[in-house]
């Protein structure tokens, strides 16, 4: 290698590898930043009271109440919707202008904003349906959101699972419903669950559409029920962090650090899932 | 598949022989396959009423609007003044500063995702690169409040040190964040299509004695193009649909403007500061948001679309 | 009538037509060998004869395929019962990404045989397929842990668990090394006492070892058909013995 060559090859590989340590750089400002202002606001006292005018006594215990509340009917409405809608597509539906259409379709829909998820929720849940500011509406509306994403995340896996598994179960004189169900659906559930853990870690830290849902800024009860008004983690942190008093930011960085600890926990175990289904195989 | 063979008389069988004709048995077995047709069936049909929704809901709202306000007006107007006296629905405003946030953040992910990509695809092998991978994948999973949360009370202040003038809501502190959050779009899906590239084609290089560095740049960056534009249009359409953190950035002031260090108003913000507020359905304010969500989702359609055309190409190519 | 035969078979890609008129019997209790140069058609002929090939799209066929005198492309014949009677053994070895034990149980199961008699079917099936000695003490083990031999070995003994009339192979040894080959051609002279055996093999050598009759196939048509006795040491067409000779394929 000439010198110039060698010069040109250590800026590329050195380029490269600084790409990669700015990214950590950036991870690890935000986490220090809020680890920093979080920690210290960050006690059990924090976790249990309700939000108050007074930064010193308030407290997150509703947020957590209606994030709960919402993810759990969210979950109820997308995932079973999602991963069946996943199955028809790549087991059953046979492949043609309709099929290729719902596909693009799919895609599409995975691609919009979540505030225009917003929009749908708050004209078809809120108004037209007349569920109004409910925990029900909110997570209809999330469930919409997440739908796309569980839905391509299960026909990818479904699709990893070789060929050769189906027609080895065909050979014996199985039937579609026994090579599909007893075969294909076991081999690929680990990239299903991934793709689920994944979708609904992302509704947990979505605020927009809640707002437009109706989502209140200011709870100070835990719901009761599905047709309670409530708030959510990511709202609660959105209405401190934009108040201009110190104390605010910090209280708001301590539901941050809560915040982060469920949605990268939960990153953390899908991709603990992934990595050991790959390992299987 | 079809038979067209004489079998007419062929479907009874001799005596002690086991019957291959669809039974009883099998059709009980069939009801149950019919009911999983039905409810499969049904929940993919879901995802076309669900485009079919968002557009209807789009269109059929803004009809108050735009009885009031002129569609071109709207259009080109360039002044955005909607919750304040005298009014004014110009969107330019805040299509600019959906654009500025989109763009900076582009600016911003490109080198840093493509860099990523290629060091992982062509310099890293073996288990480091699927953790090295999943570090990068983290940015992507924070949610947007805590970028807006660190916009202001970490990036704006350093910028602040920097631009003595920058106002405390700015765009460029809101683009910075934004280009964090899509880094990994652009690092994942150009780091697939780099090592998408066939072997074939590395192999011919290295075997005609070029280095490392130019196959990867000169050989597989340009063979996997089209799957890097596609990366960057889909993570432009991701920043300009980012709400949380550009509403605590950016701020709330639609202002007419290319400075990055002034503050400025994108279409999601708007949206959010009508909801918060208490808005009564059946007025123009209301309907106004969904005619500047029926400008974004045109845009963010668009380059949905413009995406998947250039992923097809790609896959063309190569498989 | 009773045994596997076709008349006039004739499959089609299409338009494209890769097997023209076969009329082929095939001897109950033989091993009937299909060998030809790669792409004549013998494995889509093998794959018709238990309507494997319904899962490849626009394909169809012409003509008959008789399973004891019954048109088993027939509209009212059930597609999964012809299988559960004439099974099939694959060139890559499949098994089921379960224990070797369930490999075996999961056909029978889902047929409804009941699972009082499975654990002596299984062991059953692994005998016969030369295979219990290897893995007795270890039934509830990973299937993808044995080795490739063991593994076909496997996929042979699931697929005679199901208690086919007719056994078809497609090149069943082609993705093994030599010892493994020779064992599963060991096997087949054992198995066609229960089974009538069709196997697809490019190796002629093989053919010549293992069948009783061999066809030669060429282009999607038979050239010849004969006892393999006198097949390979007197072919009657002027085709076979170039094929045989080497001059081609």
């Amino acid at each position: 290698m000439t010198l110039w060559q060698r010069i040109k090859s250590e800026i590329v590989r050195m380029g490269g590898l600084l790409t990669l340590l700015i990214c950590f750089g950036f991870l690890l400002l935000l986490l220090v930043d809020v680890l920093g202002d979080g920690l210290p606001t960050l006690s059990w006292d924090f976790l249990v009271n309700f939000p108050s005018r007074f930064p010193a006594k308030a407290g997150i215990a509703s947020a957590i109440a209606g994030t709960l509340w919402v993810m759990f009917f969210t979950a109820v409405f997308a995932v079973p919707l999602g991963v069946m809608s996943g199955i028809y597509l790549e087991e059953y539906a046979s492949s043609n202008w309709f099929t290729n259409l719902i596909r693009v379709n799919i895609q599409n829909l995975a691609g919009i904003p979540a505030i225009i998820y917003g929009m749908l929720g708050l004209a078809v849940f809120v108004r037209w349906m007349d569920l109004g500011r409910s925990v029900l509406a909110g997570a209809l509306t999330m469930a919409l959101m997440i739908l796309p994403t569980i839905i391509i995340a299960t026909s990818e896996a479904i699709k990893a699972v070789p060929d050769s598994l189906r027609m080895a179960a065909y050979g014996v004189g199985a039937s579609r419903v026994q090579v599909v169900w007893s075969h294909v659906i076991p081999q690929a559930l680990p990239g299903m669950m991934t793709g689920v853990i994944l979708a609904l870690s992302r509704a947990i830290g979505e605020a927009a559409p809640l707002i437009l849902v109706g989502a209140l800024s200011f709870v100070a009860f835990m719901p009761s029920g599905p047709m309670d008004s409530f708030t959510v983690l990511a709202i609660q942190i959105f209405n401190w962090a934009g108040r201009p008093q110190d104390e605010f930011r910090m209280i708001a960085a301590s539901g941050i650090i809560l915040l982060l600890v469920i949605t990268l926990g939960m990153n953390a175990l899908a991709i603990y899932l992934r990595a050991r289904s790959v390992k299987l195989s | 598949m079809t038979s067209t063979g004489d079998s007419s008389e062929s479907s009874s069988l001799p005596i002690g022989q086991p019957s291959l004709n669809k039974s009883l048995g099998r059709a009980s077995l069939s009801a149950s396959e019919l009911i999983s047709h039905i409810l499969v069936r049904g929940a993919a049909l879901l995802t076309i009423v669900t485009t079919l929704g968002i557009l209807w809901v789009l269109v059929s709202e803004v009809g108050l609007f735009f009885s009031n306000i002129g569609v071109l007006d709207f259009l080109f107007g360039l002044e955005w003044s909607a919750l304040i006296e005298p009014r004014k629905f110009g969107v330019i405003p805040l299509v600019t500063g959906t654009l500025m946030i989109g763009l900076g953040a582009a600016a911003f992910a490109v080198p840093i995702g493509a860099g990523c990509a290629l060091f992982l695809s062509e310099y890293v092998r073996g288990r480091k690169k699927q953790i090295l991978k999943s570090i990068v994948e983290v940015l992507a999973g924070i949610p947007s409040v805590v970028y807006g949360f660190f916009a202001l009370s970490y990036v704006t202040p350093l910028l602040g040190k920097i631009f003595p003038e920058i106002q405390f809501f700015n765009a460029l502190s809101a683009a910075i964040v934004v280009g964090m959050m899509v880094i990994p779009t652009i690092a994942s899906m150009s780091q697939d299509a780099f090592e998408a590239v066939p072997r074939e084609l590395r192999d011919a290089a290295y075997g005609l004695g070029a280095r490392k560095y130019q196959v990867a740049t000169t050989v597989v960056f340009p063979a996997a193009l089209s799957g890097f534009i596609a990366s960057v249009i889909l993570a432009f359409a991701r920043a300009i649909g980012e709400t949380m953190a550009v509403t605590l950035a950016a701020g709330s002031t639609p202002n007419l403007t290319w400075n990055p260090l002034e503050s400025v108003q994108t279409i999601t913000a708007y949206i959010v500061q009508v909801s918060l507020g208490d808005t009564p359905s059946g007025t123009i304010e209301y309907s106004s948001i969904f005619a500047v969500g029926l400008v974004l989702f045109g845009m963010t359609l668009f380059m949905n679309l413009t995406a998947q055309l250039v992923v097809k190409r790609f896959h063309e190519r190569y498989h | 009538m009773s045994g596997l035969l076709t008349k006039d078979l004739s499959i089609f890609y299409g338009t494209k037509r890769a097997v023209q008129n076969v009329s082929l019997a095939f001897p109950s209790y033989s091993v009937t060998a299909l060998i030809g140069p790669s792409g004549c058609g013998k494995s889509t002929f093998l794959r018709a004869l238990n309507r494997m090939n319904d899962f490849i799209p626009h394909c169809s066929i012409t003509g008959e395929v008789q399973f004891n005198g019954q048109n088993i492309y027939h509209p009212q014949v059930d597609s999964v019962l012809v299988r559960r009677q004439i099974g099939m053994v694959f060139q890559k070895p499949n098994p089921f990404p379960k224990t070797i034990f369930e490999n075996v149980a999961w056909g029978p199961k889902r047929a409804g045989i009941s699972s009082s008699v499975i654990p002596r079917l299984v062991e059953e099936s692994l005998k016969a397929a030369a295979l219990w000695s290897e893995v007795s003490d270890r039934l509830n083990s990973p299937a993808l842990g044995l080795s490739g031999g063991q593994q076909q070995r496997l996929c042979i003994a699931r697929a005679i668990a199901m208690k086919p009339s007719v056994l078809l192979m497609d090149e069943p040894c082609s993705a093994l090394d030599p010892i493994a080959t020779a064992r599963i051609e060991e096997l087949i002279g054992n198995l066609k006492q229960k089974f009538t055996i069709v196997i697809v093999t490019h190796n002629m050598q093989q053919a010549a070892r293992v069948s009783d009759t061999t066809s030669f196939f060429l282009n999607g048509g038979v050239i010849e058909t004969g006892e393999t006795k006198s097949f390979f040491t007197r072919p009657e067409k002027v085709e076979t013995e170039n094929y045989l000779t080497g001059k081609f394929g």
